[in-house]
């Protein structure tokens, strides 16, 4: 279990990540999620975080309130100012925040405010299957599910 | 501890009663019902109280046309994932995990011999399981400096 203290620098994925203006209207960002695969999209604003709208915002401000993609903007219906973790925060702020705080998205920004990446429950699914999967291989008696979580 | 958890059966981990619909509830209406209960996820039933297939917030997302509000009277057995992969309760969260990694899912349906729904498991509920099962390694960690100096911790 220590090694659930990593920090989130070391399993956190960094490359262009789905992002949106917050003038941008919602079915464009509902476009970028899909291009991405992704079930977020970050609202940046100079390079700076304002704002992510996740796939549940669209659901619930969106869909359930059957408001027009095509009108509205991201800024009013984004979550303004989300919570964030920094890079050298431990892996397990990030579950806490998933567990307790019910995100699947945490934004990672650096200290001095620079949007880095979002870490995903995704993320943190592949990081603590791993684990299992080590804790498996390392120790013959666990033979019977080596299978399992080796993929 | 790593061990301990992997073998944990799923049906120890505490979970929410599955959100069941039928294949010809339109999908406003399952809009409705995700929302009110505040789920990733709907199990689909036939009439025999089968696993029929699961429909997801990414589904909604992914396989839905938005450019016009006709996707609110479709039927939602036009949009599910037919034939889901699913758990027996006896799988253990390691291999509840494994699949969610393998295909990502969030939600995977629990299903008796019969194929009837007896659950459903969620990776926040296992999230949460590790969180209250293993406290001193999620909840009781010392802030770092930096947290205290941003308050991001206050609320």
């Amino acid at each position: 279990m220590r090694r659930i203290q990593r920090t989130i620098s070391e399993i956190m994925v960094e490359g262009p990540a789905p992002t949106v203006g917050p003038t941008d209207v919602v079915g464009d960002a509902v476009e970028v999620m899909k291009k991405h695969s992704a079930n977020y999209v970050v609202v940046l604003e100079a390079k700076k975080l304002v704002g992510i709208f996740t796939e549940r915002d669209y659901l619930n401000r969106v869909m359930a309130a059957r408001r027009e993609p095509d009108t509205l903007q991201v800024q009013d219906v984004m979550t303004s100012e989300p919570v964030t973790l920094s890079p050298a925060d431990s892996v397990a702020y990030a579950i806490n925040q998933m567990a307790v705080g019910r995100f699947r998205n945490v934004p990672i920004v650096d200290t001095d405010g620079r949007f880095r990446t979002v870490i995903t429950v995704r993320d943190v699914i592949h990081h603590l299957s791993d684990l299992l999967a080590e804790a498996a291989t390392s120790d013959d008696e666990m033979h019977e599910w080596t299978d399992i979580g080796g993929g | 501890m790593l061990e301990e958890l992997a073998k944990t059966p799923i049906i120890e981990v505490e979970r929410r009663e599955p959100v069941r619909v039928k294949p010809d509830a339109k999908l406003i209406d399952v809009v409705t019902v995700i929302r009110e209960h505040k789920r990733g996820a709907v199990v689909i039933e036939d009439d025999d109280g089968k696993l029929a297939g699961m429909f997801t917030e990414t589904d909604l997302v992914q396989r839905v046309a938005h450019d016009t509000q006709k996707w609110q009277d479709s039927p939602v057995g036009e949009m599910m994932t037919r034939e889901p992969k699913h758990l027996l309760a006896s799988a253990s969260i390691a291999e509840a995990l494994a699949l969610m990694q393998q295909h990502t899912f969030r939600n995977i349906p629990i299903v008796n011999e019969h194929a009837h729904v007896v659950g459903i498991i969620s990776i926040r509920d296992i999230l949460a399981h590790l969180a209250e099962h293993f406290p001193e390694e999620f909840i009781n960690l010392p802030p770092s400096s930096k947290h205290e100096a941003s308050g991001r911790w206050g609320g």
